[in-house]
């Protein structure tokens, strides 16, 4: 992993830092780490349950991604998805739907920086 | 004596002389012939001490920081402080051509206790700024131990700077015990009663490795970079080390490896069970600007690195006939699987499961295998309340011991999986070094449990 990649994802708010920690360092490691956490269907699972207007599948769903991310050091995502799971937790959705939106365009954000330097 | 000196007698007999002093303490040579060399070397030796005086009075002496990383958490633990002299003319002098001069001429101790005094400065300016700092150790001439106000120059420094003793260390090398082993014994008495740690430095160079480890009470133990050095090809050499290790492990006395300078050297010194890492392969010597950027990026503490070594020792100590134990990790995401598993096999045999019922069914299948289970809660199917209920009602699963992970804002998932029988809990995102403490106080626990029974 290098310099430019790091310090692009710290630019979208990545903890890139704390991330490596948690990987005992193996930065190849968090690579494909990050490229696994697009394979997770989580994020659909949770727009589908909010069109269901499933508030409890939401919930989880939410909840998944926050873990994963939290993991990743994906600060950027949990910056939408943790008020979104509170919203959840309380039984409401509120402004969930748009809030689904704006975690779509952090994935989106994400997978762009991504693209751009993963070998 | 050379011909071309028959013309200047003064010169020849000073040559002369320096020839003779050049073989003084060297029992077998009984003859000497000055060379150029020895004239150079003299120069220099002048040259050197005229200077000394101005150099302390402008203060052209300058600490440079060595960093010392743990080899279980590659964090920022300590330094140590070492010499360099910033001549306004020559520009840097290299500590081997001016120290031993230093010592000959009884000037050690003045700089010694300058390094000393430097060092503490660095570590109040630092606390005065309300930031972190790490152990700095320093060194100790074997001319220091002699001034009989060793302790007194020491403790007053530490309160002049109002900082901590265990902020300081002090590293003797093995000559200088093997010098006068009770007095020194004495000296480490003194200081460490009042907080400060000792360090053995170049241990293992000297005669008397085996006696300092029997008789003196020492904190750290630095492996002299001679045995670094050979380690990976040399099996005689990675055989002494290794051995060397484990003595001090028994003995609970952390070492410290020096001159590491390649990836292969770290990871075979980690590998040996070595408790932290100086060298080339993670920084070389810098300034206190350096070592300060180093503390903000990636210090630690020595207690993290402990609880990784304990994590390492519990599991060492605990597996049976050299086996490794067993860890279920039960979560339904690969990622978080992924990241406990790259965690805990160094330490432990690891196995996965997706879900709750694959889990139980491991169990089952393994019974008596499985040692522990690191469990996640809220799983699509089957989730780790299901698991607790199923596990705890019977025989192969009663008793093994279940860590759940739960949010950090779910009190009352905390407080449901005990109710399940959960022996302990770990709030995500957690920190690396939880886990490993978690998990060997459980094992252990278990262990002592199993064999009261």
């Amino acid at each position: 992993m290098n310099d430019d990649y790091k310090n692009a994802l710290r630019a979208i708010g990545v903890d890139v830092d704390t991330a490596i920690g948690r990987v005992v360092g193996k930065e190849d490691l968090y690579e494909k780490l990050l490229l696994m956490f697009f394979d997770d269907k989580s994020l659909e699972m949770l727009r589908e349950k909010v069109a269901e207007g499933n508030i409890q599948g939401a919930f989880d769903a939410a909840h998944t991604i926050k873990g994963t991310a939290g993991n990743l050091g994906l600060d950027n995502i949990n910056s939408v998805v943790m008020p979104m799971v509170e919203i959840l937790r309380a039984g409401n959705d509120e402004g969930v739907a748009a809030m689904v939106e704006q975690t779509q365009a952090k994935y989106d954000e994400l997978k762009a920086v991504i693209d751009k330097y993963a070998g | 004596m050379k011909r071309e000196d028959a013309y200047d007698p003064a010169a020849a007999l000073h040559n002369a002389q320096l020839a003779l002093h050049h073989i003084a303490s060297d029992p077998i040579h009984r003859v000497s012939y000055f060379n150029d060399d020895m004239a150079e070397q003299d120069t220099k030796r002048h040259y050197i001490i005229s200077e000394m005086e101005q150099a302390f009075r402008e203060r052209q002496f300058v600490v440079y920081y060595q960093p010392i990383f743990s080899a279980t958490t590659r964090k920022l633990i300590s330094a140590e402080a070492l010499v360099r002299w910033m001549h306004p003319d020559r520009g840097m002098i290299p500590p081997g051509d001016f120290i031993p001069i230093f010592e000959q001429e009884g000037f050690i101790t003045k700089l010694d206790v300058y390094i000393w005094e430097e060092v503490c400065k660095y570590i109040k300016g630092r606390k005065d700024h309300g930031r972190p700092v790490v152990p700095i150790s320093v060194n100790m001439s074997r001319l220091d131990t002699y001034n009989p106000r060793l302790t007194d120059i020491i403790t007053g420094l530490t309160a002049k700077y109002h900082i901590r003793p265990g902020d300081l260390r002090f590293e003797i090398t093995e000559s200088t015990y093997s010098e006068d082993p009770e007095r020194i014994q004495e000296i480490v008495r003194t200081l460490k009663d009042k907080g400060f740690s000792v360090l053995m430095d170049d241990f293992g160079s000297g005669y008397s490795s085996l006696a300092i480890l029997k008789d003196l009470d020492i904190d750290v133990i630095k492996i002299d970079r001679g045995f670094v050095l050979d380690v990976t090809t040399n099996e005689r050499a990675s055989n002494v080390l290794g051995s060397v290790i484990r003595l001090t492990r028994r003995l609970h006395i952390p070492t410290v490896v020096e001159g590491v300078e390649t990836k292969e050297q770290f990871d075979y010194m980690r590998g040996m069970g070595c408790d932290s890492i100086q060298g080339f392969y993670f920084a070389r010597p810098g300034t206190a600007e350096t070592l300060s950027d180093l503390i903000e990026k990636c210090g630690g503490t020595e207690e993290e690195s402990n609880i990784k070594a304990f994590a390492r020792e519990t599991t060492i100590a605990l597996a049976p006939k050299g086996g490794k134990k067993t860890i279920l990790i039960v979560d339904d995401q690969p990622i978080n699987r992924i990241l406990l598993r790259t965690l805990l096999e160094d330490y432990y045999e690891v196995q996965e499961a997706g879900n709750g019922k694959t889990a139980i069914d491991m169990i089952r299948q393994n019974a008596g295998r499985i040692d522990l289970v690191l469990l996640d809660i809220v799983m699509p199917i089957f989730n780790g309340f299901d698991f607790l209920e199923e596990a705890r009602a019977y025989d192969y699963g009663k008793n093994i011991p279940v860590i759940v992970m739960t949010e950090a804002d779910s009190t009352e998932n905390e407080i449901m999986a005990l109710e399940y029988g959960a022996n302990d809990f770990v709030k995500k995102p957690y920190q690396n070094e939880t886990i490993l403490l978690r998990v060997a106080n459980q094992l252990k626990l278990n262990e002592l449990t199993e064999r009261n029974k």
